[in-house]
């Protein structure tokens, strides 16, 4: 059995799924700040209700950003503590893949973005992909709501928008790119651990595992705050 | 941008704790609080006086060995301290962003570590040595948040000198 965690952001989310595809159990909840405290006790409570213990865990799936830094940090490490005491392999999901996964079949280009602080978003595109459920069109990126539109509506095609945001993004998305637009509906724009299980299994039935001791959280810098942080660090020296 | 200003004598570390007290009670949610001053300047006892004006019962140590605390008062209160990081990066990888975007109020003590990374709307609160026992305290606020704050601070301690 597999376990999939996702901490990435205030809605968490923990799922149990067979090697095969098929969700055992799944629990999705606003964990705001508390991740920490909320996601042991699940865990334990998913696989309770999976009918397992930690020794039929054969796998571990974890989200690895972009999201909250707290959240990212809370997720992998316990994730990457189950692969590494139950010696089982681990792999690391994108954090907007995994978003972008309940939308693709739709038929077109996903956008998918969460709230990367300062009024920023972090966004990327996928589409669908019968090998790895999900491919990448365009790479993760912080981006401003004007330049995220500007962004989708540069590729000229028809597009969703999932994942975390705004209403006023929504209109600004609305505005930008008119009928070639979908925003993704609520039924769709959660984002699940079950579909980081569906995902991190094509990858484990790959052989396609990362390393525990180097799988990394994927932060997204935003590239104002890097270079004045940079800036900093050279005049200190 | 306009800068808002405010500066004033402590003479003990009690007079300290009651500026952070009228701090405390005027900040809304998302005020970003600097500290900036040498070891024992008495940052930390200023932080304690901002707990108490949000009211946080339960208080508190300087976080220099675990990095960020969180309190529970009128609203949450994080207290970071940057004293132990080298590059203004770390405290960007302490998640400094979850804590700017939430509902609460951010106190950074040597906030000076890493003055770039924070946004503009922020109180910046030096605090300089004048004899054992007495500071001079000089708060800046630029932006509608932190001169909020700011404006408490100087209607509840006086007007600036």
């Amino acid at each position: 059995m597999i376990i999939a965690i996702d901490t990435a952001t205030e809605t968490a989310s923990v799922a149990i799924a067979h090697p095969e595809g098929e969700i055992a159990a799944e629990l999705t909840w606003r964990a705001g700040r508390n991740h920490t405290m909320h996601v042991h006790p699940t865990l334990r409570h998913v696989m309770m209700l999976a009918g397992i213990t930690k020794d039929d865990l054969t796998g571990i799936v974890s989200t690895r950003g972009p999201g909250s830094f707290t959240g990212i940090r809370i997720g992998l490490a316990t994730a990457k503590g189950l692969a590494h005491g139950l010696d089982v392999p681990i792999v690391g999901m994108g954090t907007l893949a995994t978003a972008a996964y309940g939308a693709v079949h739709l038929g077109r280009t996903v956008w998918s973005v969460v709230n990367a602080g300062r009024g920023q978003y972090a966004g990327a595109a996928y589409m669908a992909s019968d090998e790895h459920g999900v491919e990448q069109l365009v790479e993760e990126a912080i981006v401003s709501p004007e330049e995220l539109v500007e962004r989708m509506a540069e590729r000229g095609e028809e597009c969703v928008l999932t994942g975390e945001f705004s209403e006023a993004l929504a209109d600004l998305a609305r505005d930008g790119l008119g009928d070639a637009l979908t925003i993704a509906p609520d039924v769709i724009r959660t984002r699940t651990a079950a579909n980081a299980a569906r995902l991190g299994l094509l990858r484990l039935q790959r052989g396609d595992v990362d390393d525990v001791a180097t799988l990394e959280p994927l932060y997204l810098r935003p590239p104002a705050a890097a270079e004045r942080a940079e800036a900093q660090a050279a005049a200190n020296q | 941008m306009v800068k808002h200003e405010w500066s004033g004598v402590s003479r003990s570390a009690d007079e300290t704790k009651e500026i952070g007290r009228a701090i405390g009670k005027a900040v809304e949610a998302g005020t970003l609080v600097l500290l900036i001053g040498q070891l024992g300047a008495g940052k930390t006892t200023l932080t304690q006086g901002i707990a108490d004006g949000l009211g946080v019962t339960a208080y508190t140590k300087s976080p220099s060995f675990v990095l960020v605390n969180e309190y529970q008062g009128r609203l949450p209160l994080f207290h970071m301290d940057l004293y132990r990081i080298d590059d203004p990066a770390e405290a960007w990888e302490l998640g400094l962003d979850d804590y700017l975007g939430s509902d609460g109020v951010l106190a950074v003590e040597w906030a000076d570590r890493a003055t770039s990374i924070f946004p503009d709307d922020r109180l910046e609160i030096r605090i300089d040595y004048l004899s054992d026992s007495e500071r001079r305290l000089s708060a800046t606020a630029s932006g509608p948040v932190s001169t909020q704050a700011l404006s408490g601070l100087a209607k509840a301690v006086g007007a600036a000198e």
